[in-house]
């Protein structure tokens, strides 16, 4: 039946409101009079919209991004079933720079006993250089955060990561290096790799430019031991590994600040983008095409740049950039 | 724990209704990143629950747990917002009386919030002109010199828009008779 109720939230979700508009429509939704006729119109509402029956073909690569991350975070709070606490990493981080302040009171006071977590994080649109109380160089991307002890004591080195890094690892045959991160764990002794594994990608990556690296993933149950220029890339979703022979140029673009896309989807571009730069993306993810592009570009080359260049290229796109938002719209 | 034939239906019933949630959350919410948010605290709560995931009991259960969420969320906006007046205001609702339905005064707010939504649904021209005459009471003349139209064309606008609403209105009185 149709009513006033239903014409009302029908026309509210049809398109963009204003905001006075939106405040009037949410205290009218939330007021408790025909709070009864009210939900029936968000009943007829969700019933209006559609369920993906067909699996697999119909799924967009948002829907497995999203599975990801629910199964990541179901898997964290399993691994923590007797605290609850750690549910997002980002709420883990914060508690390990909470732990760290504390550990530091506590340290100054009274004697050292476990190694004390630093954490060091890249902004977006930043890049970050730091070397490790070894001597281990490390340059990390955008928004990636690295966890390490201030001293490193035990039988390994190890440090966790979370997002991309290049590790040149100060060579000690006898404390094993070991970058963990989400689905991957990475052992050297003296070497120099490149590990990407941002959260809510699809896939991670650990690329050996030189000495060798033993990487161990889908539940650190397969392992793999990689020669230089050997990259190894293992898909979450499907749980597959490959072995490639990048261009190594291409994988360390990002050190120099290049940008560089190898037959890559629009939507993948964008999450890309929007590490690199201090802009929020706004778009549908379902209104972008799956066809995949080829670019590079040059360090320092500005936002404006480079979405002029990728919507003459793709021909099916516009952007309008306002304040520090990125707007983007399909012809 | 549960086993791989567990994973694999949850995976099912993720892939069938994770994005009607997320859509549903995100038109309401007006955010995909907030719809986003809510959609996954929703599955995530949804893997404890497996007695739950069976047929049409998943799909009840996922309505009621994102139509609450969504609630919720629109609560504490409410609060946050910090409204003093809980009428809608259309700002002179008297002006609008000539869309009153006498025998629906019980639904007067409902009728306000209508006529908003629907007149900013309406081309931009048209609903400036429209306002002006009902809410700041300028002529059709005044309107036509500050908006440099001719008088004629102001008139058209609204009588576009009062014919609009008027169906609009006529359709949902109508159909609420029954």
């Amino acid at each position: 039946m149709e009513n006033y109720f239903n014409r009302i939230v029908e026309l509210f979700v049809k398109s963009d409101v204003s905001p006075s508009l939106q405040a009037d429509f949410y205290r009218w939704l939330a007021d408790e009079k025909f709070s009864r006729k009210k939900e029936e119109a968000l009943y007829n509402l969700w019933e209006k919209m559609t369920e993906n029956r067909d699996t697999e073909s119909d799924t967009s690569v948002d829907t497995w991004r999203s599975l990801a991350k629910v199964n990541k975070r179901i898997r964290e709070s399993q691994g923590n079933a007797h605290r609850k606490l750690l549910r997002f990493w980002q709420i883990s981080a914060a508690c390990l720079i909470i732990a760290f302040i504390s550990t530091l009171y506590f340290t100054h006071t009274t004697k050292r006993e476990a190694a004390d977590l630093i954490e060091q994080y890249v902004p977006i649109a930043g890049m970050g250089h730091l070397t490790l109380p070894d001597g281990t160089e490390v340059q990390m991307n955008s928004t990636a955060t690295l966890l390490y002890p201030e001293q490193f004591s035990g039988k390994n080195r190890s440090v966790y990561l979370i997002g991309e890094a290049n590790f040149k690892v100060a060579r000690n045959e006898k404390m094993p290096f070991i970058v963990k991160s989400n689905d991957f764990q990475v052992t050297a002794l003296g070497t120099e790799f490149n590990l990407r594994a941002y959260p809510g990608d699809s896939t991670l990556s650990a690329t050996l430019l030189s000495g060798s690296v033993e990487v161990k993933f889908n539940n650190l149950t397969s392992a793999q031991i990689l020669k230089p220029n050997e990259q190894l890339t293992y898909n979450i979703f499907t749980k597959t590994e490959s072995i490639h022979h990048p261009d190594i140029s291409e994988v360390t673009a990002w050190q120099r600040g290049e940008l560089i896309f190898k037959s890559t989807s629009l939507g993948e571009i964008i999450t890309v983008l929007e590490r690199r730069y201090p802009y929020s993306f706004v778009y549908a993810l379902s209104s972008l095409k799956e066809d995949k592009y080829t670019f590079r570009f040059k360090e320092n080359t500005s936002l404006t740049e480079v979405m002029d260049i990728i919507v003459r290229v793709s021909g099916s796109i516009k952007y309008r950039i306002e304040d520090d938002k990125c707007y983007i719209t399909s012809i | 724990m549960r086993t791989e034939s567990d994973k694999t239906r949850f995976e099912e019933i993720f892939i069938q209704y994770f994005s009607k949630v997320r859509s549903f959350a995100a038109i309401l919410l007006k955010s995909e990143q907030e719809a986003e948010d809510v959609a996954q605290d929703i599955f995530v709560k949804l893997w404890e629950e497996p007695e739950l995931w069976e047929g049409s009991l998943a799909k009840n259960y996922l309505y009621t747990m994102v139509k609450n969420s969504i609630l919720n969320r629109i609560k504490r906006k409410n609060i946050e917002s910090n409204y003093i007046n809980h009428q809608i205001n259309l700002q002179s609702s008297d002006e609008l009386a000539e869309f009153e339905d006498p025998l629906n005064e019980m639904y007067r707010e409902e009728l306000h919030l209508l006529l908003k939504v629907a007149l900013e649904q309406m081309p931009d021209k048209r609903r400036e002109v429209f306002e002006m005459s009902r809410f700041h009471h300028l002529s059709n003349q005044e309107i036509a010199e500050k908006l440099d139209l001719s008088v004629r064309t102001v008139e058209q606008h609204i009588y576009l828009v009062l014919k609009d609403l008027k169906k609009l209105i006529l359709i949902a009185i109508f159909l609420m008779k029954f």
